[in-house]
């Protein structure tokens, strides 16, 4: 955070007749990831299923790991204001992945490896745009999100490493752009009141890129999150 | 419950009211990093708790944490303004690179456990934080060193006319996780964790387990890979 925003003193000049002393103001994150279908997609849906749904992607049950709101469309109880938001594009860690891929000693540093993978990685970075709904009335639509709104947290990346044989081709790797100042800025920031609903979506206008059988012959597994990062207000207790 | 502030000033005044007796003209403030480490063991776990054993309790060691007392700072108050979490290696032999998964940790740092995981803070109970992938998004933001190289590490041509590559091993991989103090998560408002609260830091991998992937550098009795969380704060501590 930046800023170090009274946002009690804002909620009671805006609210006004609430007992804001009685409350607690903190920096919170709410995220949702979703898996990427393999296929590609005209949209993904942020959200949409809270922690214990089940992910229509990957058909997993959602846990913490991958999403922190209990409701869907909506934080619940609280207020919340959003200062900025992250995008986040990135693989399950290799346990996770296919045994075709999870399984191969080789992956990351091979010339068999995930090369092609990253390659498209940086393809579907490029694409789509963001779109926030409260209630049914647009806030936001941001281009290219990945890139416009990148995660602003990563890995500090000093050299990658490279097997091959016969092929010419190093190995690849890729990240979402870890520089916190890059991270898209609200403002003046967005506040979300209790149980207001909104909808998050990543839309493209043709399918977005295809990771069918892309390494290994097996479905790479990458998870795309979308991440509000801000101020909760809630009942002190 | 546990009150957030924005500054420092304000949080003697909350006590002043709140202890009200109290000569907080005797008491001394102090920079300090509260930590704790636990081995992260190659199998993985769903489950690290952080700060639950003092100094001494279950084979700690200075390097592991400095807590005075299991979940609690005991008679002092804290006010928690950063939080950073931490990868550990005791030995780390980077030119044992031969091009497998195993033979590094940045194996881990690309595509294992730190891609992984969501901390979380509870203070008596209550959530105060839910960090996703907190080893990239609470990063140490430290001087910690930088590693570089060039080249060919190994070629292997094969006998034939002319000579043609069999193998060749290219730079040794090296990453670490980010030392950018912008990237340090601020606690921002500062969360003051009183005298004897009860609070518990995890870090959870709820969607499975996360095996070390860099296996021939770790050892989990003679070389184990660790992971830390700090809180970096104030101390508020009576003048002696």
């Amino acid at each position: 955070m930046a800023q170090n925003i009274n946002y009690l003193g804002l909620l009671q000049r805006q609210i006004g007749s609430s007992k804001w002393d009685q409350w607690t103001a903190l920096r919170w994150q709410y995220y949702d990831y979703v898996g990427y279908p393999a296929a590609g997609t005209t949209q993904l849906q942020f959200f949409i299923q809270p922690e214990g749904g089940t992910d229509p992607v990957t058909s997993l049950v959602k846990t913490r790991e991958d999403t922190n709101v209990s409701q869907q469309r909506s934080l619940g109880q609280v207020y919340y204001v959003i200062q900025n938001i992250r995008t986040h594009l990135c693989l399950a860690p290799k346990s996770r992945q296919a045994s075709a891929i999870k399984n191969n000693a080789t992956l990351l540093f091979g010339d068999n490896g995930m090369n092609t993978g990253i390659s498209k990685l940086a393809e579907i970075m490029r694409r789509g745009v963001l779109n926030i709904k409260l209630g049914q009335k647009a806030y936001f639509d941001i281009p290219y999100p990945l890139v416009v709104a990148p995660a602003g947290f990563g890995l500090e990346i000093q050299q990658t490493g490279s097997m091959y044989s016969t092929a010419s081709q190093a190995a690849l790797w890729l990240q979402s752009n870890p520089d916190r100042s890059l991270v898209f800025d609200v403002s003046p920031p967005q506040m979300i009141e209790p149980s207001q609903t909104f909808d998050v979506t990543i839309d493209y206008p043709t399918t977005s890129p295809v990771l069918t059988s892309l390494v290994n012959s097996a479905d790479l597994l990458v998870r795309v999150g979308v991440i509000f990062d801000g101020y909760l207000a809630r009942p002190a207790q | 419950m546990a009150a957030t502030f924005q500054n420092s000033a304000a949080v003697l005044s909350y006590m002043q009211g709140k202890f009200g007796s109290a000569n907080f003209s005797q008491w001394q403030i102090r920079r300090r990093i509260m930590f704790s480490r636990v081995t992260y063991t190659e199998a993985g776990a769903t489950e690290y708790s952080f700060f639950a054993d003092a100094l001494g309790s279950n084979s700690t060691t200075i390097e592991d944490t400095n807590m005075p007392k299991a979940n609690s700072f005991g008679q002092v108050h804290f006010l928690l303004k950063s939080i950073r979490t931490r990868i550990f290696i005791k030995t780390w032999d980077l030119l044992a690179f031969s091009g497998l998964d195993a033979s590094t940790l940045v194996s881990d740092l690309f595509m294992g456990f730190v891609q992984a995981g969501v901390l979380e803070l509870s203070i008596n109970g209550r959530p105060y934080l839910q960090i996703p992938k907190p080893f990239m998004f609470a990063p140490p933001g430290d001087g910690r060193p930088q590693v570089y190289s060039a080249g060919i590490q190994t070629m292997v041509l094969t006998e034939a006319s002319p000579n043609t590559l069999y193998t060749l091993v290219g730079q040794i991989p090296f990453a670490t996780q980010t030392s950018k103090r912008n990237g340090l998560y601020l606690v921002d408002p500062n969360i003051l964790i009183e005298a004897e609260q009860n609070f518990s830091c995890k870090i959870l991998f709820p969607s499975g387990v996360v095996a070390v992937i860099g296996t021939t550098v770790t050892d989990d009795t003679s070389n184990p890979l660790k992971i830390g969380v700090e809180f970096d704060g104030i101390e508020f501590r009576p003048v002696q």
